[in-house]
């Protein structure tokens, strides 16, 4: 499969309903290989169900999705090595070391040892872990944290990475490492979907920029392009205040 | 794509979780892992004394340890010890399986299903079976020096031990994946649907019994047939358990083949289900997240508001500690699970206690009342003790990560463990005085017996509630979010051990004196008896005084020097 050509991932059509609410309607996109994609929405918009889709832990009540070309539905495996996830609230095992969970991400990936080990030496020099790498993850900081679950993300240089308010308890250094690290890795051919609050970071990060909002997307564009739908050239915070205002919000209760 | 990691990393990650937590323990005080040890050793010693003696009344009743009765008794202890793994594996299960962080993080990782499934089970499995531990393991020692069972017996003890979970465990992992899968909307109504009819279905079985008993009253022989014959159905050839009891007996004789085909064929019908129980999950573990995640999120939380009036009733409260007890009542109602089984326990003593009439055409002797209605209210006690363990002991751990919330309000330490001792008072009340009092109606006890027990059911209400809330208070674990293994952890045991021992001597205080007295004077009730009872009565509300307020002061002052 060529990385290049098509995207890196397709949602056709995708909705998800819990009981009579529909969380996510009629969500069309595509992200491709290389960009900094960010999803944009208020508290209950339908973001985190978004990516819980996208990751696979929730099943799409209609559409598909597919992440280099495999339905996450059909060849979920071969879909979910594709990609790593940040969640918003990073899960270590708390009586794991630092370098213990690393190491358990690469068997998990099926990294074999040698490549395993190179890269668990890389991202512990970019993330900075040295100082508590053999410590055990109980006793972290969330920031700590943060970092040992996002070096562990990197790990397999997954080709789609998929993080959820990835810079909330990060000290400015490691929000500013971060970036780096994020533009990076998008450098290569990967590509990054970062679902944030952070409209600053947003700004200064995103190719493209996707705003959801009653389970729909609403916006989705370059901030140029949103800013012509806006009919607003300010920055990104009243471009999104504007396109989400509560008058134009949808009812929340129809079918998609 | 990558290799796909094998179960080999995963037996990795359970070794090193070990590994470190033993590690940590080792860098503790002492104190910990020598308590666990002993409460263990000591619940243990307990029913291998039990179970010795046991083996020895039958030998004196000219029971052959070897033959059919005996065999029979086994059996039914294999079948029940099934029942009670493949349950609490499930709901165990139920909890690893679809509401922790872990299996979200491996659900998002290239790992097949089936894997992640059979990781959790065997934390699940491992969990469920340390009642296993406690409790076959002192039975079928104490069996087999019983029975002067030779090496083979002990050698392949192990094996068994081993094997036997493996089956109840996947069925209740099947049981757990299939009705998340099928019925995910109405999970709640359907596990009470389920305990229901469980429930039914054991009453009118030993509702049956105790008919059957009832007619056969020729002879001690009739009725030993009649109750045999009612639990026979535990000796089927088909069933596992019985392939289990038989082995070990059969071990026992040093019957090196039989025994080794019973224990393959455990082992082979336990692979097998397990090898099941990965299919299903195969196709159903992440169909059923999906699923749970679709729940009604809306609920109908005022369905039973009315029921929060109750909290008003309790006298004496300030409006922080009334604040907080209306807060947890609140929780408690609201989660099926907690109540459920509370409820499952008072509706089986209840039926109980109103059988007792049936189980005797005649009057019942006065000799026997005064010893059913002591055992009764021991019953209660014991569950009370149990309840307050499960559902009051966890209750300042739950407060959890949030525990800063409580800590920044202007409330006072003690009012939060007061609090949380209140709630427990009110539902043990609730609980144990209309059985207390069902059972003494039932049994007709002269009203001095009503007032003894019925104080004595306040003593233990209170001393119980004490201990749980106060104890909680002291050995609190913040980071577990499963009332249930905060319950089974450290704290948790030594506090039931603690409960037990004050169970047993407030009993023996407060109530015993009065049943000694009525057993003595028969005919008459001795005038020694009143001051006896009454000065036991006295002395009970001491030791439930200090049950009470001695755990409060040492939460207190523990939550006092604790930083959050």
């Amino acid at each position: 499969m060529t990385a290049t050509t098509s995207p890196r991932a397709r949602l056709t059509g995708v909705a998800k309903q819990y009981g009579q609410h529909w969380a996510v309607r009629d969500l069309n996109l595509e992200l491709r290989p290389g960009e900094l994609f960010a999803f944009l929405g208020p508290n209950g918009a339908g973001k985190t169900t978004t990516i819980k889709l996208l990751c696979g832990l929730l099943r799409p009540t209609q559409g598909t999705i597919e992440v280099d070309g495999f339905n996450l539905a059909t060849h979920g495996l071969q879909a979910r090595s594709r990609m790593s996830y940040v969640p918003d609230l990073p899960y270590c095992y708390e009586h794991l070391t630092a370098r213990e969970f690393l190491e358990l991400t690469t068997e998990l990936h099926g990294m074999d040892k040698h490549h395993a080990s190179r890269r668990i030496a890389e991202v512990i020099s970019l993330f900075e872990l040295d100082r508590f790498i053999d410590q055990l993850t109980e006793r972290f900081s969330h920031g700590m944290r943060q970092r040992t679950v996002f070096a562990a993300a990197m790990l397999p240089e997954p080709a789609l990475l998929i993080t959820d308010e990835p810079t909330v308890g990060l000290d400015p250094r490691s929000v500013r490492q971060l970036k780096d690290i994020l533009r990076a890795h998008t450098a290569k051919g990967n590509t990054v979907f970062l679902s944030s609050h952070s409209l600053d970071v947003v700004e200064q990060l995103a190719d493209r920029i996707g705003i959801i909002l009653g389970g729909k997307l609403i916006g989705c564009g370059t901030l140029a392009e949103l800013r012509d739908q806006a009919a607003h050239s300010g920055p990104l915070e009243d471009v999104f205040l504007k396109l989400t205002q509560p008058e134009e919000q949808p009812a929340g209760m129809e079918a998609p | 794509m990558n290799a796909i990691p094998g179960l080999d990393v995963f037996a990795r990650l359970k070794w090193h979780l070990t590994r470190n937590q033993l590690r940590g323990i080792r860098g503790e005080n002492w104190v910990r892992p020598a308590s666990i040890a002993f409460s263990s050793l000591l619940v243990a010693g307990f029913g291998f004394g039990t179970s010795l003696a046991g083996f020895a009344f039958l030998r004196q009743q000219k029971l052959p340890l070897g033959g059919d009765i005996v065999g029979l008794l086994l059996d039914l202890f294999f079948l029940t010890l099934a029942t009670l793994l493949c349950l609490s594996t499930g709901l165990i299960l139920f909890g690893s399986l679809f509401d922790s962080p872990e299996a979200s993080f491996l659900l998002a990782k290239p790992v097949p299903d089936d894997r992640v499934f059979a990781h959790q089970f065997a934390g699940a499995l491992l969990f469920s079976s340390a009642a296993l531990i406690l409790l076959a393991l002192p039975l079928l020692l104490a069996y087999g020096l019983s029975v002067r069972a030779g090496p083979l017996y002990y050698l392949l003890l192990p094996a068994y031990f081993l094997s036997i979970p493996l089956l109840p465990g996947s069925l209740g992992a099947m049981l757990c994946l299939t009705l998340v899968r099928w019925i995910p909307r109405r999970r709640k109504e359907a596990l009470a649907a389920l305990a229901v009819l469980i429930t039914l279905g054991a009453l009118v079985w030993i509702g049956l019994g105790l008919r059957n008993l009832r007619h056969a009253r020729s002879g001690d022989e009739e009725v030993l047939n009649e109750v045999l014959g009612h639990v026979r159905f535990a000796s089927a050839a088909w069933l596992p358990t019985h392939w289990q009891s038989q082995g070990l007996r059969q071990a026992a004789r040093g019957q090196f083949e039989p025994a080794l085909r019973y224990l393959a064929l455990t082992l082979s019908t336990g692979c097998m289900a397990f090898c099941l129980s990965a299919l299903v999950a195969r196709s159903w573990y992440r169909i059923g997240v999906d699923r749970l995640s679709q729940q009604e999120r809306k609920q109908n939380i005022s369905r039973f508001r009315w029921l929060d009036a109750l909290p008003g009733w309790v006298p004496g409260l300030t409006v922080q500690e009334r604040a907080l007890l209306l807060k947890d009542f609140r929780t408690f109602r609201r989660d099926v699970r907690q109540w459920g089984q509370g409820l499952l326990f008072l509706v089986m003593l209840a039926f109980y206690f109103s059988s007792l009439r049936r189980m005797f055409p005649g009057d019942i002797p006065l000799s026997f009342r005064n010893g059913l209605s002591l055992l009764n209210l021991a019953v209660v006690g014991m569950l009370l003790c149990a309840s307050c363990g499960r559902f009051v002991f966890p209750l300042v751990s739950l407060e959890g990560r949030r525990v800063w919330l409580l800590g920044l309000t202007p409330i006072s330490r003690l009012h939060w463990v007061r609090g949380k001792y209140f709630f427990s008072l009110l539902l043990c009340l609730l609980f144990a005085l209309p059985l207390v009092a069902l059972s003494d109606s039932m049994l007709e006890l002269p009203p001095g017996g009503w007032v003894v027990h019925l104080i004595s059911a306040i003593y233990l209400a209170s001393g119980l509630s004490g201990l749980a809330a106060g104890l909680g208070a002291v050995w609190p674990s913040f980071q577990e979010k499963d009332p249930s293994r905060i319950a089974v952890g450290y704290g948790g045991t030594l506090s039931l051990v603690i409960s037990l021992t004050f169970l047993l001597g407030c009993l023996t205080i407060s109530a015993l004196p009065w049943h000694i007295a009525n057993a003595v004077g028969v005919e008459r009730f001795p005038i020694w008896g009143w001051p006896v009872t009454i000065a036991g009565l006295l002395m009970g509300g001491i030791l439930a005084g200090t049950a009470t307020l001695f755990p409060l002061h040492a939460g207190r002052v523990r939550l006092d020097a604790m930083e959050f």
